[in-house]
């Protein structure tokens, strides 16, 4: 797949979460995974 | 002469008044007029016509002289006035109420699909030379009522509204993002916020929904006939488009800076800011995968405070995902 900016192309790709996986670049694959993370402690702290 | 006018409902002083205000420079102006006419002119009875000429008769400036009074007579079915310099004016408006005019009639004149062009410009014409100068200041104002969408659709389901036929949409729902085929009678086409919406009854959700053009892919006018069933009622939009049913699930979000947009860009039953820019938003909705896909995309920036089937089901997909990337043998799995 083709993408012009990595920031708006990870926002896209990790609203799939675990259906989607980028195996390269890696940047694209860091962002990402920055993303769901985030989404990971914001939710674990929750419901702690 | 006959009495005062016979009729169903008791007509308000104030439109009373407004109409007698209206017909005394009308009538100077056209002395001699049939009293016909000028009922029919005014949207009243010839008997409510006589009514107000009578009224008018002990009308005038304070004095209690007989000069001082308004002079009408429409014997022979003819009317004239006289003695009513004082009130002889046309309707005036402030500058700032011709602007409003102005800005309101350029919107209208901007709508999509708008049947009476030639009378919004016709007005809009004779209001822009009557304020001069003045009206140069109304263009600095910019009213958008979604004019960015398409008017073939809006056209199209005016006209199936106008003949009573079956429209079949490509619909695309947001929520749940995929498009929708359904037939549906239409019920009006509204202008909310500055979007367009067909409201009618579908087909396939068997009740009265909202459209918004602008996420109509495709229109249809079928040749099926699209009355809406008699107990079809339209919503009440006065509390706003988006009145989802007490029986959706009630979400609580806390908001980071970064994420602030969403409580513009989703409808939201309430916002409540706190310090530096955070703020907890809460809204309703049938569906929560549109929801999921937004808080992974968020990240750090957004939480599920309620309910907490939710907060679990983003934080199961996060690990499940975080999983997959760190498996070491990813690339010889892919790799083949």
């Amino acid at each position: 797949v083709d993408f012009a900016d990595t920031e708006a192309f990870a926002d896209e790709i990790s609203s799939f979460g675990p259906d989607v996986l980028v195996e390269q670049p890696l940047q694209l694959r860091e962002a990402v995974v920055r993303r769901l993370e985030g989404a990971l402690a914001a939710h674990q702290e929750v419901t702690r | 002469v006959s009495a005062a006018a016979s009729g169903s409902a008791p007509e308000s002083a104030t439109s009373r008044l407004s109409r007698l205000l209206t017909m005394v420079p009308w009538l100077l102006h056209r002395q001699g007029v049939e009293i016909e006419e000028a009922a029919r002119e005014f949207g009243v009875s010839t008997a409510q016509m006589e009514a107000d000429l009578e009224l008018l008769f002990v009308c005038g400036t304070p004095g209690h002289m007989p000069d001082d009074l308004i002079e009408a007579e429409w014997e022979g079915g003819r009317v004239y006035l006289g003695n009513a310099d004082t009130i002889n004016r046309p309707l005036r408006l402030g500058v700032d109420e011709a602007l409003a005019l102005i800005v309101g009639l350029r919107a209208l004149a901007a709508v999509p699909g708008l049947g009476e062009r030639d009378a919004v410009d016709r007005a809009l014409a004779k209001l822009e030379s009557a304020t001069g100068s003045a009206s140069a200041a109304s263009a600095r104002i910019q009213v958008s009522i979604g004019g960015d969408v398409a008017a073939e659709s809006l056209a199209t389901a005016r006209t199936a509204l106008a003949q009573h036929r079956r429209l079949h949409l490509r619909y695309l729902v947001a929520a749940r993002d995929e498009a929708t085929e359904r037939d549906v009678d239409p019920m009006r086409v509204v202008n909310i916020d500055a979007h367009w919406y067909l409201e009618a009854w579908c087909h396939v959700a068997e009740g009265v929904r909202l459209f918004r053009f602008d996420r109509i892919e495709a229109i249809e006018v079928l040749d099926a006939d699209g009355t809406p069933p008699a107990d079809a009622r339209p919503r009440d939009l006065d509390a706003g488009v988006f009145t989802p049913s007490p029986s959706d699930l009630l979400v609580r979000l806390r908001l980071e800076p970064g994420a602030a947009w969403v409580s513009d860009y989703y409808p939201t039953e309430r916002v409540e800011w706190l310090a530096g820019g955070v703020s907890l938003v809460s809204l309703r909705t049938a569906d929560t995968a549109w929801l999921r896909r937004l808080l992974w995309r968020l990240g750090a920036q957004a939480t599920v405070l309620e309910p907490a089937s939710l907060a679990a089901e983003v934080r199961a997909g996060a690990q499940e995902a975080l999983r997959a990337y760190a498996a070491p043998d990813l690339t010889s799995l892919h790799g083949g």
